[in-house]
């Protein structure tokens, strides 16, 4: 039995432990904000904070989440409004919008690691995450928006 | 249900007068007063490739549009929106902009897929807009004359005298407005107009259309996670399916008609659906490893020539080179060897001679080749 918390709620898993957490969130939990792109943890579309760090949740087996905390994409912000979805909108940064879960997530993670990144910390922070539109610029444009609270 | 089919290059105008989607549908019966305006009446569609595509296009405001009490229009999606914005943000804010809607009391429906119904829903092609910019325009003109038909009508002015202006039907002679949430239900009521007898915008007076800057519809839904995505539906029943390629090694007893012979470095195999077979001769075939190796050298992998730049050429110039050789050798020699590896027939001796036509070419542009 794995006990865990998913935004803000705990949770007990009895299941295979080695699934990966992304599962359990998309079909368990039918939090379906948090995307499958790859599945083998390269992409960064299912990216999710796990104990306040990015992590993939394809990568992530069950049997690690005892006494963890999870938030997803529907957990950022209890409206939605959290400052990196604000500069996200505000920049209107997505075009199809299926990696954007993922980028929100890793940027949120990285503001909250640095509230003052420089422009090489959030081109490292977020080379990880591909996006297919490419709206790179807009993305590191919306991550510094959203660091000087804009 | 009637339908006008008013010549090729305009589209199918269906009144479907059983379909109760504007708000308060009431019997009509009262005198409709149709407008006229020749000479800014809506032109014959030039020709887009819509026309050609099974089920064309559909443009009746009854089934695109409704308007509530309260005003909010809803404005149905009928394509499906492939991540452009194209389907649901740009061909609902045309019709939002010939509508004289005003784009924040706009929500947008997804309609089923229904072709018959809604006209083409094959979202491919970069075309939506190509193909629907048309149609769109003459649903919301059509049904913004319908709104005016019925202010006119309700007031007891000729139609002449009103307009549609942001959500509003203004009586400018008087001063009178009435909301469109006021006349939705008559309106409703109206047949829809004749294309020839709806105004199109002057584009000057577009008041979306190639501005810019009007968010995606599913920004929101995006930035929070709740923008639903072809993998986010769960049916009742639902079955998964992932495509399974044989096992090397794997005998099966027959292959697919499209199956196709292919000779690569001498050896003739049987290719179907990306997978390469050995005929055993006895009505079996045995999956063998794919014999075509991308990107070892310029025969497909299966014979590696090696091209050494004698004069010192660069890389670029070098790969400039061989591809020209490839594309000078093809044309000598009918073989392209790409094109073998995607499953045409072919035999040994004309690789052979696409090799030595290449080999040529290279030796000739100062490489030695091995």
């Amino acid at each position: 039995m794995v006990n865990l918390s998913v935004n803000g709620q705990q949770r007990s898993f009895d299941g295979d432990p080695s699934m990966p957490l992304m599962w359990y969130l998309r079909d368990e939990l039918g939090l379906t904000g948090t995307k499958f792109g790859c599945g083998v943890a390269l992409c960064g579309a299912c990216t999710v904070h796990l104990n306040g760090e990015a992590v993939r949740a394809c990568g992530v087996p069950m049997s690690d989440l005892g006494g963890k905390t999870v938030v997803t994409i529907e957990g950022l912000d209890p409206k939605g409004e959290h400052p990196v979805q604000v500069a996200w909108r505000n920049l209107g940064v997505p075009q199809c919008g299926y990696c954007q879960a993922g980028q929100i997530m890793q940027a949120a993670a990285l503001l909250k690691a640095k509230p003052a990144p420089s422009d090489k910390d959030i081109d490292d922070a977020m080379a990880g995450n591909l996006c297919r539109c490419g709206c790179y610029q807009r993305i590191s444009e919306a991550v510094r928006a959203a660091a000087k609270g804009a | 249900m009637t339908i006008h089919t008013r010549n090729t290059r305009v589209p199918v105008i269906s009144n479907v007068s059983r379909r109760r989607l504007l708000k308060g549908l009431a019997a009509s019966g009262g005198l409709v007063i149709a407008a006229q305006w020749p000479a800014l009446a809506a032109p014959p569609f030039y020709p887009t490739g819509a026309e050609a595509m099974p089920n064309k296009t559909v443009s009746d405001p009854k089934l695109f549009v409704s308007i509530a009490p309260d005003g909010i229009v809803t404005i149905v999606a009928a394509r499906a929106e492939m991540g452009t914005g194209a389907a649901r943000t740009t061909l609902p804010l045309i019709v939002a902009d010939e509508l004289e809607a005003d784009w924040s009391r706009v929500r947008i429906k997804q309609s089923p897929g229904d072709e018959k119904t809604y006209g083409n829903q094959d979202t491919d092609g970069s075309r939506s807009v190509r193909h629907f910019i048309q149609p769109m325009r003459l649903c919301g003109a059509s049904a913004r004359t319908m709104l005016e038909q019925a202010a006119a009508k309700r007031w007891g002015v000729q139609v002449g005298e009103v307009e549609a202006k942001n959500h509003e039907i203004v009586h400018a002679a008087s001063g009178r407005k009435l909301g469109y949430g006021d006349v939705a239900a008559d309106a409703a009521a109206l047949p829809v107009p004749p294309a020839d007898q709806v105004r199109l915008k002057n584009p000057a007076a577009f008041r979306y259309i190639g501005k810019g800057n009007v968010p995606l519809v599913d920004l929101r839904d995006i930035t929070t996670g709740h923008a639903v995505y072809g993998q986010d539906v769960w049916l009742e029943g639902m079955k998964y399916a992932v495509v399974a390629r044989p096992p090397v090694g794997i005998v099966v007893s027959g292959l697919p008609a499209f199956a196709t012979v292919v000779a690569i470095g001498g050896v003739s195999y049987l290719y179907a659906n990306g997978v390469y077979y050995r005929d055993r001769g006895d009505a079996s075939y045995e999956v063998v490893p794919s014999p075509v190796v991308v990107g070892t050298g310029n025969d497909g992998g299966v014979n590696r020539t090696f091209v050494y730049p004698k004069l010192g050429q660069s890389a670029e110039k070098q790969a400039s080179d061989e591809y020209e050789c490839h594309r000078w050798a093809v044309n000598q020699t009918g073989f392209d060897p790409s094109a073998a590896a995607a499953g045409q027939g072919t035999g040994p001796a004309q690789r052979s001679d696409y090799a030595r036509a290449q080999n040529a070419c290279l030796e000739g542009r100062g490489y030695t080749v091995r």
